[in-house]
């Protein structure tokens, strides 16, 4: 390894007293090293507080198109901040994508005219200190005058009495909004929901809106579920038991993964109560032959090898080539084996496996994520009614090229996050219609819906992300 | 002594996974002092032997300035890891190139000495980073494995031209 030669002449040790990431560099000759060449430039670190981070993030998300997650990454990276700044900027950012419609609507009747194109950051900046006023329990005053300040750090300085005006004025007489979580939904998506929901629309609205808990699943390779439970209360993280998943735990507060015991050597993984109860239901033994199609990031790939112990003849597909790295380390932090290969399943020739068919199949259909809003409040902001078409004629494509990969008396599991009924039981009922070696197979589903096709979950109200399962067997 | 080659990425021969060594005997040893004269002179502070094409489970390292604190690391193991930190790195195998990457801020490790003799060793910042790097190369892992694609074939762009016209 060598590093940026400024660095190594500068004390090195000086480097490993504090976190190197939060190191500010001494001056010393900027641009060259000692030979003269052209040389790295060293990562910069100016801070920013949370409320000015999560107005420039939001600004990305909503306005920029940009993931939620890659944004956040990407200015954790550039930014140094300890995990309890994290904590709060993910808080603020998640809390604005989350009620982006109410607070949007109490800022422009604040502000009576909107604010300038080139000045739309201080709009978001508004939007954070409102979200912290409406949903935090902060010190109101503390929240305004932060608020304010941040408005420097964006070089906005012209916009703090602006600022401070709208904020006091909605702690005197604060606004209301009718159904602010529905408010906070895309319209097209509030159309679909109540078309189909009706009644029980309002209660997805709230649990689309409600913070998700972090849930673990233990694996079982390594250590029992309480064994576990034991290792994570000696680490002072208190949790319990996920009451629906065997193999789940239930974090009582979200914590950064590196602080849980031996996250690095494969202890567990992270993932929703309603993803876990996926490989239980498709139930794979020993030996067998495994297809999970539309694999990345591998939770449930990694899922399937742990309730056999590692020994299943597992094929984990999936489209993007950067999505099978992140499987494929997936399966390398919990020491899990599978062929990994970046392939679309739905395509028929030049399938990339020895394997011709399959005893069991995994379809984790690509849908629309409208059942795990709540953790990524971002889908509301980028979905759109059109994607859902498209999405429709891929998972068709799936399950028909599929069905032909799965030997007589397999099964097929078809699941996704997605809480609409066209990507979901409407798609099988079109896919079993031409049949006639489809048996639809009942589950044991602790708080799925039944439907007249498969079992659904709605986010939160039925304890975990919104989820639909349908499992089929192939008459021999 | 003598100066190794030193291998360049994108060479296949740095995707080679290193075996365990399995005697600390005078061959390793002379191997080692030539890693160290090897990494000195173009000024590392840490070479694993992947680098110059011999594959087996040795690095050595010197952090210091004045070049007189060297390590040597035979059969490498985390035994622990926690907190994450990020870093520019550099690697003499894919020269002139920095970019930073996200690793374990504290390690713990065991690995021989070029006695033979199991030691254990605490790690932090630089030194965990580095220690990190290396053991990367030996399991045939490079730094920019952990970059996006797109900087990744740029930089294989960049050094595949190099090479040609070097």
């Amino acid at each position: 390894m060598v590093i940026p030669l400024r660095l190594a002449t500068n004390s090195v040790r000086a480097l490993t007293k504090p976190k190197p990431n939060t190191q500010r560099k001494p001056s010393s000759k900027p641009g060259t090293n000692s030979q003269g060449q052209p040389k790295a430039k060293p990562r910069r670190s100016k801070t920013l507080s949370a409320r000015a981070a999560a107005a420039l993030l939001s600004q990305q998300v909503i306005d920029q198109g940009q993931s939620l997650d890659r944004a956040r990454d990407k200015l954790f990276e550039e930014h140094a901040a300890d995990d309890n700044d994290r904590a709060f900027t993910q808080e603020l950012l998640y809390g604005v994508c989350r009620w982006y419609g109410e607070l949007d609507y109490i800022a422009l009747e604040l502000l009576g005219k909107p604010i300038r194109k080139k000045d739309r950051i201080v709009h978001f900046l508004l939007l954070v200190g409102l979200y912290q006023l409406r949903h935090l329990k902060s010190a109101p005053h503390a929240g305004v005058a932060e608020t304010v300040n941040a408005s420097k750090q964006l070089n906005k300085q012209w916009a703090s009495k602006l600022l401070n005006a709208c904020l006091r004025n909605y702690l005197r007489s604060p606004t209301v909004v009718n159904n602010p979580a529905r408010a906070s939904h895309p319209d097209w998506l509030i159309e679909k929901l109540e078309a189909h929901y009706q009644d029980e629309a309002n209660a997805i609205f709230d649990g689309n809106n409600q913070r998700a808990p972090m849930c673990l699943r233990v694996n079982r390779c390594q250590q029992s579920r309480d064994d576990y439970l034991e290792e994570l209360s000696q680490s002072n993280i208190p949790a319990k038991k996920d009451p629906h998943s065997i193999d789940g735990i239930i974090l009582d507060q979200a914590s950064p993964v590196a602080a849980l015991p031996r996250f690095f050597d494969g202890a567990c993984s992270v993932q929703d109560t309603a993803a876990q109860l996926a490989a239980r239901i498709l139930a794979p033994e020993r030996g067998m032959r495994v297809l999970d199609a539309c694999a990345a990031p591998g939770g449930k790939t990694a899922h399937l090898l742990e309730l056999c112990d590692n020994s299943l003849e597992l094929d984990a597909l999936d489209i993007s080539e950067v999505r099978c790295e992140q499987l494929r380390s997936t399966l390398e932090r919990l020491n899990l084996t599978a062929s990994v290969y970046a392939f679309d399943a739905s395509t028929e020739d030049n399938w990339p496996s020895k394997h011709k068919q399959y005893d069991r199949i995994l379809i984790d259909a690509p849908c629309s994520g409208t059942g795990v809003i709540r953790r990524h409040p971002d889908i509301k902001h980028h979905r759109r009614d059109s994607d859902i078409l498209a999405l429709q004629n891929s998972q068709h494509l799936l399950l028909e090229s599929l069905w032909r990969k799965l030997v007589a008396g397999g099964k097929l599991l078809y699941a996704s996050c997605s809480i609409l009924p066209q990507e979901n039981e409407h798609q099988i009922e079109r896919f079993v219609a031409g049949k006639n070696d489809v048996i639809l197979k009942t589950i044991h589903h602790p708080t799925g819906r039944r439907r007249k096709f498969g079992y659904q979950t709605l986010p939160s109200i039925d304890d975990m992300d919104g989820f639909y399962y349908c499992l089929l067997e192939k008459s021999e | 002594m003598a100066k190794l080659e030193i291998l360049v990425y994108p060479d296949e021969r740095l995707r080679t996974i290193a075996k365990p060594v399995e005697t600390v005997d005078d061959r390793i040893r002379s191997l080692v002092k030539d890693m160290f004269e090897t990494m000195y002179d173009a000024n590392g502070i840490g070479l694993a032997a992947t680098q110059v094409d011999v594959h087996e489970q040795v690095i050595v390292m010197d952090l210091s300035e004045e070049r007189n604190e060297p390590r040597i690391l035979i059969n490498p193991k985390i035994t622990e890891r926690d907190g994450e930190q990020t870093y520019d790195e550099g690697c003499l195998s894919v020269p002139e190139y920095y970019a930073p990457v996200k690793r374990a801020e504290r390690i713990k490790i065991t690995a021989l000495d070029d006695q033979g003799e199991i030691y254990e060793l605490e790690a932090d910042g630089l030194l965990a980073v580095c220690i990190q790097h290396e053991m990367d190369h030996l399991a045939g892992r490079v730094f920019v494995d952990y970059l996006s694609r797109l900087k990744q074939d740029r930089v294989r762009k960049k050094l595949v031209k190099r090479a040609r016209t070097a």
